[in-house]
C-alpha cells in the first residue's frame, strides 16, 4: 500500500459518502424513482470505495475483493441503476 | 368540527402576531388579539408542546417567540415549496392565476413530465387547485395568502441549494 493509493481510495469513499447523501436526501424530499435510481448506484459506489479502503488494511478483505467477481458485480449494478435513473421518466 | 376551526384560526393569529412582534408577554397578545385568557393559554400551551413557539421565562412572566424553522400549519407546505422549482410555480401562478398548463410551461426550462409530476405534487399538497376552463384546465393557488408567507419567510439553506441543483441536473436527464 503506497500513500498514494490510500489516499485515492480515501477520496473516493468520501465523495461517494457526499454524493451519497445528497442524492438520498434529494430523493427523500422530491420523490421522483429516477433519483432513486441515482441514490442507489451511488450506495454502492459507496460500498466499494469502503471495500477498496477496508482492503488497503485488511489482507483478507483485499484479497477477496480483488480476486472474486464483486468487483464486476458492483460495477455492473452501478452501470445498471445508471442506466434505469436516465431512462426512466 | 367547526370549533377546531376556529382555534386554528386563533393560533394562526397567534402565530401570525408573534412573527410580527416576537418576545410578547400573555397579557399583551391577550389585548393586541381580544382572546379570552383560558382560550390564550390553552393555544400558546398548544403551539409550545408542538415546538411552533418557544417560552423564554422571565420571572414569574413568560415572553413566547416563533421558532426560526417551523410555520404553523406549513410544514408540507414548506417541504414543498423549499424546491426551486414547485416554489417558481407557485410564484408565477400568484401572479398569473388561472394560467394554463402550457403557459406555465412556457414559462420556465424544464420539460413536460417534470412539470406534470411538480403539478401532481402540488395538487396532492392542496397547495394549486385545477378547474376546467373549455378544453384545457387552468390552475390557481388555492390559500395564496397563507403560501405566499411561507415564501416569504422561507429562507433556503446550503442543503436546500446542492439538492436543488442535484434534481435540476439528474431529474432532466435522458429527457
Amino acid at each position: 500500500m503506497n500513500n498514494l493509493e490510500l489516499f485515492l481510495s480515501v477520496a473516493l469513499t468520501g465523495f461517494s459518502l457526499i454524493l451519497f447523501v445528497i442524492s438520498a436526501i434529494t430523493y427523500r424530499r422530491v420523490q421522483r424513482t429516477k433519483l432513486l435510481f441515482v441514490s442507489l448506484a451511488f450506495a454502492l459506489f459507496l460500498a466499494k470505495g469502503l471495500l477498496l479502503t477496508l482492503g488497503l488494511f485488511i489482507d483478507s478483505i483485499g484479497d477477496v475483493f480483488h480476486a472474486s467477481v464483486l468487483v464486476t458485480m458492483l460495477d455492473f449494478g452501478i452501470m445498471l441503476f445508471l442506466y434505469f435513473s436516465v431512462v426512466k421518466k | 368540527m367547526d370549533e377546531d376551526v376556529l382555534e386554528l384560526e386563533n393560533r394562526r393569529k397567534i402565530y401570525q402576531l408573534l412573527s410580527k412582534f416576537p418576545g410578547m408577554y400573555l397579557r399583551e397578545i391577550e389585548k393586541e388579539l381580544g382572546l379570552a385568557i383560558g382560550v390564550l393559554e390553552y393555544n400558546l400551551s398548544y403551539l409550545e408542546r408542538a415546538e411552533i413557539l418557544s417560552v423564554e421565562r422571565e420571572g414569574n412572566r413568560k415572553r413566547y417567540f416563533v421558532k426560526d424553522d417551523v410555520s404553523f400549519g406549513d410544514k408540507a407546505t414548506i417541504g414543498i415549496l423549499r424546491q426551486e422549482i414547485p416554489r417558481r410555480i407557485v410564484i408565477h401562478l400568484m401572479l398569473n392565476p388561472h394560467a394554463s398548463f402550457q403557459d406555465v410551461l412556457a414559462q420556465f426550462s424544464i420539460s413536460k413530465s417534470t412539470l406534470s409530476f411538480h403539478m401532481k405534487k402540488l395538487t396532492e399538497a392542496n397547495i394549486v387547485g385545477s378547474e376546467k376552463e373549455g378544453r384545457s384546465s387552468v390552475y390557481h393557488v388555492i390559500d395564496p395568502e397563507n403560501t405566499a408567507r411561507v415564501i416569504l419567510t422561507y429562507k433556503a439553506s446550503f442543503l436546500d441549494t446542492v439538492v436543488d441543483r442535484f434534481a435540476e441536473v439528474w431529474g432532466d436527464m435522458g429527457k
